[in-house]
């Protein structure tokens, strides 16, 4: 144990005596707090509603709208359609098809189909698999408000949204907070460069030989390599957590255990990447090909509709998942036993595997 | 040379990838002794030396360090042995005193006497600097320097001289010796023939990883050396040389027929070296 911890003590001394390694982990904390600090923290105000009117001369008649579509339309005008007022501004579609586009597009929030072909007109809200379940909400409110100014009733039927693409419901998160999971895991994946440089440097300058000729054994030398690598990728993952705000009581608990199990999968990752490389290039190149792939599903959290079966194949979606979910959506880390083992399982395959080429390159 | 055995191969053989590097070799080292290991690059002898110091398992026979198993017993004989490879292995960004606490540690070691230890190798005490300012040969008796911060009974040197300068390399020397004095066994392997004669008690010529020879320098000498007597002369005004074989029955007449004959330049004694017998048994140089 003591071999151990004075190998850790060197290491860690000697991560920093790298200054490179040692700015750019500070860097990235400083930059990833200001980022955060500086995205504005609220949602869109103005609720966006594209608008797709269509009224039968017969229905108009019979519902005693006798100025047709022109009269609704202007009814509509004067509860506000057009321009933004008390946060909703309506954009109008040419035809459903049109609408559903604007949808998709996202050049609004939520469209209305308003259909008037019989005695009982024909309500239908769109909204896109990105929209919050709050802003569905919100659309339905207003939906039932604009039929009311142009019906001058409240419309016997009942609606319900009709969701255009894969439901995400219940994402009314402001862009910064769903960045802040992403920027933990870049934290986690700046790892790749620090213990990746150090064992690469033990590989290289057969440092990692001279120590193996010592009473120090191989599961020594791996050993002490990941309680520093874990170490150091944890504390930068919590500092920056608790930069970013997302220690509290509720989540600390949940906040460690993934940030635990974040660090020794990149620990694992970084002995491959470690053993593999020639030198300080060699290694960022090779870095860079599990950093890329592994920060894909960041995306996910920023852009729902990124959403694929191919994602769950990526081991960092079952860590920020639950992350998401803990620091977002006020879920327990008990929600995610399943993402849970699937780490867990990721975790030990990366770190088994990497042990053992690194074994196979050291001895 | 001493009764008690510190380093015994029997019959080790390593190879990669069924190319044979070590071929079923044998040998011991006696307690205090010095065993030059010589061999042209490629000949096996990092081989020998990495399963010697528990780098590398012997894929067939036996090797036994102070008269434990080395595979059996890594840790215990690691812990009494000092290494100091050809590789300038040490931590560049910390000083020459980190290097050695730090190696100290590995061994349980508090007070490694680090001022006496850098002094030896003469190395500056004061210095806090990092390694990476440090010249080649200062690295290299650094490298001396962390192998004996154990205290160790024996010592694995792999070619500790090799491209310093001369001053360099007469501190390391010394302190090969003084290590010797003590009864330290050392196995030094070079491809310094010189350094080989200079230091060795006794040698082993590795080719093709085997062993073509293992004696003494001076019983090398005499069984395969040819001893000559080197004469440079004048006749008529030309300049002539000859080689003049100690060892024939005819030398002393025709030295004396030179001598009476022309005027004689030089006239010197050539031994055979270490390189030549290497040369005459295994048919290859040592570069």
């Amino acid at each position: 144990m003591n071999r151990i911890l004075a190998m850790v003590g060197k290491d860690l001394a000697q991560v920093y005596r790298n200054r490179f390694v040692a700015a750019i982990s500070v860097l990235f904390i400083v930059v990833y707090a200001l980022v955060y600090f500086l995205l504005p923290s609220r949602v869109d105000e103005v609720f966006k509603m594209g608008f797709h009117l269509e009224v039968s001369e017969e229905a108009a008649a019979e519902l005693g709208l006798t100025g047709g579509e022109e009269e609704m339309a202007a009814r509509l005008r004067g509860a506000g359609g057009g321009e933004a007022e008390g946060g909703l501004e309506l954009v109008w579609a040419e035809s459903r098809e049109d609408l559903q586009r604007m949808v998709q597009e996202e050049e609004v929030s939520a469209g209305l189909s308003f259909v008037v072909a019989g005695r009982e007109p024909e309500l239908v809200l769109y909204v896109s698999s990105e929209t919050p379940q709050e802003v569905t909400e919100a659309g339905e409110v207003m939906a039932s408000e604009i039929a009311y100014a142009l019906m001058g009733y409240e419309l016997p039927a009942d609606f319900n949204a009709t969701v255009i693409g894969p439901d995400m419901a219940g994402r009314q998160i402001p862009v910064k907070d769903r960045l802040r999971v992403v920027l933990l895991a870049f934290v986690l994946l700046l790892e790749l460069f620090g213990l990746g440089n150090l064992l690469m440097e033990e590989v290289q300058r057969k440092t990692a030989q001279a120590l193996l000729v010592t009473p120090v054994t191989l599961r020594d030398f791996i050993a002490a390599k990941a309680v520093t690598g874990i170490l150091n990728t944890f504390l930068f993952g919590f500092l920056l957590a608790l930069l970013l705000g997302a220690i509290s009581a509720r989540t600390w608990l949940a906040i460690v255990v993934l940030l635990f199990l974040g660090s020794a999968m990149m620990v694992g990752i970084a002995f491959t990447v470690g053993a593999l490389s020639k030198d300080f290039i060699s290694m960022a190149m090779i870095s860079v090909i599990p950093m890329v792939v592994l920060v894909m599903p960041g995306f996910l959290l920023i852009y729902p509709g990124f959403d694929s079966p191919l994602l769950r194949a990526i081991p960092t979606y079952w860590l920020l998942e639950p992350l998401d979910g803990v620091l977002n959506y006020g879920m327990r880390l008990s929600d995610y036993a399943s993402s849970l083992v699937y780490l867990l399982l990721f975790t030990l395959g990366f770190f088994a595997l990497g042990s053992a080429i690194l074994r196979r390159k050291v001895a | 040379m001493q009764e008690e055995v510190t380093i015994l191969a029997e019959d080790i053989a390593y190879s990669y990838d069924g190319r044979p590097a070590v071929d079923h070799i044998s040998f011991s080292v006696g307690k205090g002794e010095i065993l030059g290991f010589l061999g042209p690059n490629g000949a096996g002898k990092t081989t020998t030396l990495k399963m010697l110091v528990g780098l590398l398992d012997p894929q067939e026979g036996r090797i036994a360090i102070l008269g434990k198993d080395i595979v059996r017993s890594r840790s215990e004989v690691q812990s009494r042995i000092g290494v100091c490879f050809e590789e300038k292995s040490l931590y560049e960004e910390m000083s020459a005193a980190a290097n050695l606490k730090f190696f100290a540690s590995l061994f349980g070691i508090k007070e490694p006497g680090i001022p006496a230890l850098l002094e030896r190798v003469g190395l500056p005490v004061d210095r806090k600097d990092r390694v990476s300012n440090y010249s080649k040969g200062m690295k290299q008796r650094l490298m001396v320097a962390r192998a004996l911060v154990n205290r160790p009974e024996v010592l694995f040197l792999d070619e500790p001289t090799d491209g310093l300068d001369p001053v360099s390399s007469q501190a390391i020397r010394e302190v090969i010796m003084e290590e010797r004095d003590k009864g330290v066994t050392v196995f030094l392997t070079t491809h310094d023939m010189m350094e080989a004669d200079k230091l060795s008690d006794r040698v082993a010529f590795i080719s093709e990883g085997k062993i073509a020879a293992f004696d003494t320098p001076e019983n090398l000498k005499q069984r395969y050396g040819k001893r000559v007597l080197k004469v440079r002369y004048r006749e008529e005004g030309e300049l002539e040389q000859e080689e003049i074989p100690l060892d024939d029955e005819r030398a002393a007449r025709r030295t004396a027929e030179i001598l009476a004959a022309g005027e004689v330049l030089d006239m010197h004694t050539e031994e055979a070296t270490l390189e030549d017998i290497f040369i005459l048994m295994t048919g290859k140089k040592l570069q």
